[in-house]
C-alpha cells in the first residue's frame, strides 16, 4: 500500500462524517461539515460529483427531494488501514512513548497490534546532531506530569508545582496556567509555557526541573488571546544577506525554516535577502546560527545585532592571528 | 459526474513535491524563476493553484515584490501543532468506483462475512454510469484487502471477506485521548511524519463519530527546530524504510537526466540541524559507501533480496559511521580534532553545558582558567566547521591534521570581517 493513497483523501473523511452524523444531511449541513473539516479551497467539481440531486445519479448518498440519505441502510464502520496500523506499531517503538502513554495503554496497544507485521521501523532512521542527554534517553517517563499538564491546558485550569535547580533557585508550591508544552527537536527537551498570575507575566519552565505537579480545581481562565498578543509584542526581526551559492542558501534557509520569514531573491543583484521574525528570548540562538554560517551570511538589520556580530567575528579572527 | 474534471486532486505526489518544498523553504521564487529552472509555465500555474487549494489560507500566502508574485508559507509557533504540509497528502485523486466500493463494501460487511457473489448481490445500483461487475468488484476487494480494511479468508475454492477488527474497541475514552495526544506530538517530530498524521486524523474521526468524544481545538504543543518540509519526501522515505527492513537491493533514480544505479540501502540518517535526510547505502558497482539525499531521489525500485555476503557487508559498513560528525565517511583513518574553548566559567557557564550536549561525546579537559580542551576523532573535520563557528570567539581550532580546518575558519572570519566593514 502506497503512502499517497486515495482512502486517506479528505473527501473520504467528509463522507464518513456525513454518514455517521445521525443528522439530516441537507445542503446547509454539508456546507457546515465542509467548512469545519475540509482544509483548503472548496472544489466545486468534487462537490458536484459527490452530491448529486438527479435521479439515478447517486453516489454513497442519494437525494430524496429534501435531503441526502445513505444509499445503504447500514452503518459505516471506521477501520484503520495498513499505513495507520504501521504507524500505531511504530508508536510502540518510539523512545517518547514513556512520556505520553501509561503502562496499561502501552501494553494494551502492544497486545492489540501483536499480529501486525512490521513493514518499516522508524528505528532505521538514525537521528544525528540532536543534543545528548535529551528526554528520548531518559529512563523515567514524564507521562504522569505531561498528562496533568495536558489536562490543565485542555480545561484551561492552573497547576501547582515546585521548581528547583540545585545551587540556582528553588520555588515551592507555585501556580501557573499552562498554555503550551514546547518541545525543541534539537535540544530534545520539554518546556511548559504558561501564565503566572502572581508575577503577572508569561513564563517558560523546564519540565525536567519541575516536581510535585498537581492540577488545581480552580476557576478556568483562558489566556490564549493574551498569549498570542504576548508573542506578537515580543517578536523581533533580523534581516540577513545570504551569499548566492547553492549549498549556502540551502543551509541558511533550512536552519531558519521554523521561524516565520520572508525572503527576496534579486536576480539582477544576484542576492538573497532573508527577513526572520523571532521571539526576543531566542536572540542568542539566532546569533549563534548566523555565526555558524560564517562569512556567507551578513546581518543587515538591526544595526545593534550587526555590530554585536561584527565584534564577535573580529574577536574570533583575532584568536587565530594574534 | 465530473470527478475527473477536478484539477485540484493530485494523481502523483511527485508532481507537487519539488515546488511545494521550494515554496515552504524559500518562498522567494516567482513563476519566471521556476520556468528558468525547467518547470513549464503551465505546470507551475497548475501546481500553484493546487498549493492554494490544499493548504489553508492562513498558512500559504502571496505577496508582490518588484512586480512578481511570490507564494510563501507562514510559520506561527503558537499554531505549530498543525502539520499543514502533511495535509497535502490527503488530496490523492480517486474514481467513483474507488469511493463507492470503499463505503458500500464496508457497510455490507459490517454485519457478516460474505463471498464476492453475496456482496455483488447486495451492491446497490445508484447510477447509470457506475456498474459493479464480478471483475471490477474482485479488483476492488483485493485492493481493500491489501489496504487492510477487510480480510480475505480462503477455504478450498471458497473465498469469503470480512471487515477488519476494530482495534480501538477495547480502549477507554481516556486511553484513546492519551494516544491521540501522543500522535499530535509524533506527527510533528518524527523523521517520518505523514503515517502518524494519517493515524491521528483517523483516530480523531473515530473518537468523534464512534464515541462522541469532544476534542478541543486548543493546541497542546508548540514546536521548535522541527523541519516540517521533510513531510514532502515521506512517500519515498517510507518506501526506502520498507526496503531496508526487507533487506533488498534497490535501484535509485535521482533525476530524469541521470542513469539509475543500484545500492544496498543501510539506514536513513536525519540531520537535526538542517533537516536533511540521507540514504546511507553501498554502491553495488563500486562497493563504496554512498550517501544519497532523500529529497533528490525521484524513484526507487526493488531489484532483488540481498545475499548473505551483502547483508554482512551492510552490518560492517555501518560501523564506519561511528566516526562521522554527520554523514561523511572517508577511506583513511579518523582524524583527531583539537579545539580550545575559551570563556568565563562563571558568567558563561552555559557554554560548558553546550559543548557537553553538542560535542558528540568528544573529551573535554580543563587546561587553564577559562580554557577547556576538546578532542574528538572524526572522518571529516570539515563537517564540524559550522558547529565550531557557532561559538564565535569562544572556540579556536588547534589541530585538525591534513584537513587544516583552522586555516579555513581563519580565512572565513577574515572574509566576514571584510564584508561587514564594506557595508558599514
Amino acid at each position: 500500500m502506497n503512502l499517497f493513497h486515495e482512502t486517506e483523501n479528505k473527501y473520504y473523511e467528509l463522507l464518513t462524517r456525513l454518514l455517521m452524523s445521525g443528522e439530516k444531511i441537507t445542503d446547509a449541513f454539508i456546507t457546515e461539515c465542509w467548512d469545519k473539516y475540509i482544509v483548503g479551497e472548496r472544489d466545486f467539481e468534487i462537490e458536484d460529483s459527490l452530491f448529486i440531486k438527479k435521479e439515478y445519479e447517486g453516489t454513497v448518498l442519494e437525494y430524496d427531494g429534501q435531503n441526502y440519505v445513505p444509499v445503504l441502510d447500514a452503518s459505516f464502520n471506521i477501520r484503520m488501514n495498513q499505513i495507520e496500523l504501521q504507524a500505531a506499531k511504530n508508536l510502540l517503538r518510539s523512545s517518547y512513548s514513556k512520556h505520553f502513554l501509561s503502562d496499561s495503554t502501552y501494553q494494551k496497544l502492544a497486545e492489540i497490534l501483536k499480529g501486525v507485521a512490521e513493514e518499516w521501523v522508524v528505528s532505521d532512521v538514525i537521528v544525528k546532531n540532536q543534543y545528548s542527554d535529551g528526554v528520548a534517553y531518559f529512563e523515567k517517563g514524564y507521562e504522569a506530569q505531561i498528562s496533568i499538564v495536558v489536562e490543565a491546558i485542555r480545561n484551561k485550569k492552573p497547576i501547582v508545582y515546585d521548581n528547583a535547580v540545585v545551587g540556582k533557585y528553588q520555588f515551592v508550591n507555585r501556580e501557573i496556567f499552562p498554555i503550551r508544552i514546547e518541545y525543541s527537536y534539537l535540544n530534545d527537551t520539554f518546556r511548559i509555557c504558561g501564565y503566572d498570575e502572581q508575577q503577572k507575566r508569561f513564563i517558560k519552565l523546564n519540565l525536567s526541573s519541575m516536581a510535585n505537579i498537581a492540577l488545581v480545581d480552580d476557576l478556568a481562565k483562558d489566556w490564549e488571546n493574551e498569549y498570542k498578543v504576548f508573542l506578537k509584542d515580543n517578536t523581533k526581526k533580523i534581516v540577513l544577506d545570504v551569499e548566492p551559492t547553492g549549498h549556502v542558501i540551502e543551509r541558511c534557509f533550512r536552519i531558519f525554516s521554523f521561524y516565520d520569514r520572508r525572503a527576496i531573491f534579486s536576480k539582477d543583484e544576484n542576492r538573497y535577502r532573508l527577513e526572520i521574525s523571532y521571539l526576543k528570548y531566542d536572540e542568542n540562538e539566532v546569533i549563534r546560527d548566523v555565526l555558524s554560517l560564517g562569512s556567507s551570511v551578513v546581518v543587515i538589520e538591526p544595526k545593534k545585532i550587526q555590530k554585536q556580530v561584527y565584534d564577535r567575528i573580529c574577536k574570533a579572527y583575532d584568536r587565530y592571528v594574534l | 459526474m465530473s470527478l475527473g474534471k477536478s484539477i485540484l486532486l493530485i494523481r502523483d505526489y511527485e508532481n507537487i513535491r519539488g515546488i511545494l518544498r521550494d515554496v515552504y523553504i524559500y518562498g522567494c521564487f516567482s513563476k519566471d524563476d521556476f520556468v528558468e529552472r525547467g518547470i513549464s509555465g503551465r505546470k507551475f500555474d497548475n501546481e500553484q493553484r493546487r498549493i492554494n487549494a490544499y493548504l489553508p489560507n492562513k498558512f500559504v500566502k502571496k505577496r508582490r515584490v518588484n512586480k512578481k508574485v511570490l507564494t510563501y508559507c507562514t510559520y506561527d509557533i503558537s499554531e505549530s501543532q498543525r502539520n499543514y504540509l502533511a495535509e497535502s497528502y490527503r488530496n490523492k485523486s480517486f474514481t467513483m468506483l474507488d469511493i463507492m466500493s470503499y463505503f458500500f463494501v464496508n457497510q455490507i460487511l459490517g454485519k457478516e462475512e460474505m463471498s464476492l457473489a453475496e456482496i455483488l448481490e447486495l451492491l446497490p445500483v445508484v447510477s447509470d454510469n457506475i456498474e459493479f461487475t464480478k471483475d471490477n468488484l474482485r479488483i476492488k476487494l483485493d485492493e481493500l484487502c491489501e489496504a487492510g480494511f477487510i480480510e480475505c479468508k480462503k477455504e478450498g475454492r471458497n473465498v469469503t471477506y470480512k471487515l477488519a477488527e476494530d482495534i480501538w474497541e477495547t480502549f477507554s475514552d481516556d486511553e484513546l485521548r492519551e494516544i491521540y495526544i501522543f500522535l499530535h506530538f509524533v506527527e510533528n517530530v518524527s523523521p517520518v511524519e505523514v503515517p502518524f498524521y494519517y493515524l491521528q486524523k483517523k483516530l480523531k474521526l473515530y473518537m468523534e463519530c464512534n464515541r462522541n468524544i469532544e476534542i478541543e481545538k486548543t493546541p497542546i504543543f508548540q514546536f521548535k527546530h522541527n523541519h516540517l518540509f521533510n513531510s514532502v519526501d515521506n512517500e519515498i522515505l517510507v518506501d526506502l524504510l520498507k526496503m531496508i527492513n526487507e533487506g533488498k537491493l534497490i535501484e535509485v533514480q535521482l533525476d530524469s537526466s541521470t542513469k539509475p544505479f543500484n545500492v544496498i540501502p543501510m539506514k536513513i540518517m536525519h540531520d537535526c540541524t538542517y533537516g536533511r535526510q540521507y540514504l546511507l547505502s553501498i554502491n553495488e558497482e563500486y562497493g563504496s559507501i554512498s550517501n544519497i539525499r532523500v529529497d533528490k531521489i525521484i524513484g526507487i525500485k526493488v531489484i532483488r533480496k540481498l545475499s548473505s555476503d551483502e547483508t554482512q557487508l551492510k552490518v560492517e559498513s555501518l560501523k564506519r559511521f561511528d566516526y562521522c560528525w554527520c554523514t561523511s565517511v572517508k577511506k583513511n583513518e579518523p582524524q583527531e580534532v583539537i579545539i580550545h574553548f575559551l570563556f568565563d566559567e562563571v558568567e558563561e557557564a552555559y557554554i560548558l553545558r553546550r559543548i557537553e550536549r553538542e560535542g558528540h561525546g568528544g573529551t573535554l579537559d580543563k587546561i587553564g582558567e577559562g580554557v577547556f580542551e576538546y578532542r574528538i576523532k572524526v572522518y571529516d573535520p570539515g563537517e564540524m566547521v559550522p558547529w565550531i563557528r557557532s561559538f564565535g570567539e569562544r572556540a579556536k581550532v588547534i589541530n585538525s591534521g591534513a584537513y587544516d580546518i583552522e586555516t579555513k575558519i581563519r580565512n572565513d572570519w577574515k572574509m566576514a570581517v571584510r564584508k561587514y566593514e564594506s557595508i558599514s
